[in-house]
């Protein structure tokens, strides 16, 4: 089907949408060019590549790409493609090197992207100058505070009016290492569902599906405590247990929605605990920052911030998870794990226990989401399918949210803040 | 390579069964009250703690994923996946963790584990895990218990799809 701008905007009203969204080859075609090609992608953090030469390999929107910081200690990426034959140029998913040779006709290129050298070069006729086939970079790349966006249309805004006000949701992460530095895990922890990217970025943030739909885990959490007492005190327990929170408790968390489909959700899991930080960790970032600003560095309780359309950020649990689209029916999540510096080993215990609650595949939660998203894949590619509501506290009265707007926890605002944003993306043509 | 007793092999055949039966209490009785329960991310992590796995329980956290398995409403597993485990010969290992933790007996072995995935047609029913699973045993006493259980999955660095079973 031809999607013309008028077809894609009929896909989308306030509070419904189509359910082609979901399985329709064409849209999620259009999706990579018109969406992921023009919006700021996270793809890592520095800390991946601390050494001149070392890189990762990974995806950004529907392209494979290196990240790789140059021998002059510059961060670059490019597409991981010979600019000969158009081969895979790495097919390690990190390391470090000067250079990488392609495995097909040995063509050197070096981290700055640069061809270096090429076997026989005459055969390649008089006019072949290496400057013109070095590797392909990304249009623009950008950091804030370690963290690597790239994007692949030169034009549009810039990093720091894309992130807006949710560029906060990186200092709550930064902010909270004693001596002001976080570290990725380098391997990052993977699971992959049988749905749309656009399945997880709806669920990530619905507090209000949480007690239904991990009613399972979170009986079995509280049997657990109910009959080990204090002996139950490993770190998923409680967050299992958050997840049994009464509706009308979520719904007076804040939401955040911001421009550019952006979202987050205040804080939840450290709900029932007395203390929610080891006085260990307190101590030490009263020490490097003082009383002040560590009252408010940690008095910032964000649960989730959804950085539309690449990536979730949790400051207080330390993590980033990258969401790579494979096809309209296929996501990879890539989760990382971040080290604050300075602060001691119980803290980063804490955070290893969430997660591997939060983002393995073995998660006694997220299997359940796994499952609601590959239930919602295979019944909304029926013809028969009816739309998508997402009316949940929809106010028909007020205006649509432009900028920093706050709603009620449970409210399916943040949704349809995401599709006012595919819209406006979808329905124009890429430049 | 030290070819575990016949005890240890029959014990740990046993507890293959229990698991591909779902008679999970009978199985929560084959470990110490401090068991671990660990699938680390990569094979070169030395202790749970050294980075990100995908599973680091005690003995608190598996009860609660043993509970949730029981639940009729346990959400993927409606109805629960069938599984057949198939152990190879346990050989004794020095062992690779930090810290015994209370192991006097460790002993690894090859093991492959077919799960039959409920909600999915014939063709794309059958999955496959394997990998190893290196235990730590205490021999003395009475009995034969687990004190700590770690599954190296070959492909547990890869984008997995959900697992809701215990491996």
């Amino acid at each position: 089907m031809q999607y013309t701008p008028e077809a894609i905007a009929s896909l989308v009203t306030d509070t419904q949408f189509d359910p082609r969204v979901y399985g329709d080859e064409e849209l999620f075609r259009l999706e990579m060019g018109r969406i992921f090609d023009r919006a700021w992608l996270l793809v890592g953090h520095e800390s991946l590549i601390r050494k001149p030469g070392s890189f990762i390999a990974t995806r950004a929107g529907s392209h494979p790409i290196l990240v790789w910081r140059d021998m002059q200690g510059v961060v670059r990426a490019f597409l991981n493609r010979c600019a000969h034959r158009g081969t895979k140029l790495c097919s390690q998913d990190r390391g470090t090197a000067a250079s990488l040779v392609c495995p097909y006709h040995g063509w050197v290129f070096a981290a700055d992207g640069a061809l270096k050298s090429v076997p026989a070069p005459e055969e390649y006729g008089n006019g072949f100058r290496f400057d013109d086939w070095g590797l392909a970079p990304v249009a623009a790349l950008a950091l804030y505070r370690g963290f690597i966006f790239v994007r692949h249309k030169t034009e549009g805004p810039s990093l720091d009016s894309f992130l807006g006000d949710i560029r906060s949701s990186i200092d709550d992460l930064v902010d909270r290492a004693p001596d002001g530095e976080v570290e990725a895990c380098q391997i990052p922890l993977r699971h992959r569902y049988k749905g749309n990217w656009k399945l997880g970025f709806e669920n990530l943030n619905d507090a209000h599906h949480a007690r239904v739909a991990h009613a399972a885990t979170v009986r079995a959490a509280t049997r657990v405590t109910s009959e080990l007492g204090e002996r139950a005190k490993h770190g998923s327990l409680g967050v299992m247990k958050a997840n049994g929170m009464p509706i009308r408790q979520f719904s007076q968390l804040d939401l955040v929605t911001s421009d550019y489909g952006h979202s987050y959700l205040f804080g939840f899991i450290d709900g029932q605990k007395k203390q929610a930080y080891p006085q260990e960790y307190v101590d030490k970032l009263v020490a490097a920052r003082g009383a002040h600003e560590a009252e408010r560095v940690l008095g910032v309780n964000r649960h989730l911030t959804l950085l539309y359309p690449s990536a979730t950020i949790q400051g207080r649990f330390q993590t980033m998870r990258l969401i790579h689209p494979i096809g309209p029916n296929l996501t990879e999540i890539v989760g990382y794990l971040f080290r604050l510096k300075g602060a001691p080993d119980p803290l980063y215990e804490e955070a290893l226990h969430y997660f591997h609650i939060s983002i393995s595949p073995f998660s006694p939660v997220a299997t359940d989401d796994f499952e609601l998203y590959e239930g919602a894949q295979e019944l909304n590619s029926s013809s028969a399918a009816g739309p998508i509501v997402v009316s949940r506290l929809h106010d028909p009265a007020a205006a649509s949210p432009r900028g920093r707007t706050v709603h009620r926890g449970t409210s399916e605002a943040f949704i349809r803040n995401q599709y006012a944003t595919w819209v406006s993306y979808m329905s124009r043509d890429v430049r | 390579m030290r070819p575990a007793s016949d005890d240890i092999a029959v014990f740990l055949q046993w507890e293959a069964v229990l698991l591909d039966e779902r008679r999970f209490d009978e199985w929560l009785d084959l470990l110490a009250e401090d068991v671990w329960y660990w699938i680390p991310l990569v094979p070169e992590q030395r202790n749970p703690l050294d980075g990100p796995s995908h599973v680091y329980d005690t003995r608190d956290a598996l009860l609660a994923r043993v509970y949730r398995l029981k639940d009729p409403q346990n959400l993927p597993q409606q109805p629960p996946s069938r599984c057949c485990r198939i152990m190879g010969r346990p050989f004794h290992v020095a062992t690779e963790t930090d810290a015994k933790h209370g192991a006097d007996t460790v002993v690894r072995t090859p093991f492959q584990l077919i799960e039959s995935l409920p909600h999915h047609d014939a063709e794309e029913s059958n999955r496959q895990f394997a990998g190893t699973i290196t235990y730590g045993l205490s021999t003395g006493g009475n009995a034969l218990r687990i004190r700590w259980r770690r599954v190296d999955l070959i492909n547990s660095h890869k984008g997995l799809h959900g697992v809701s079973i215990l491996i």
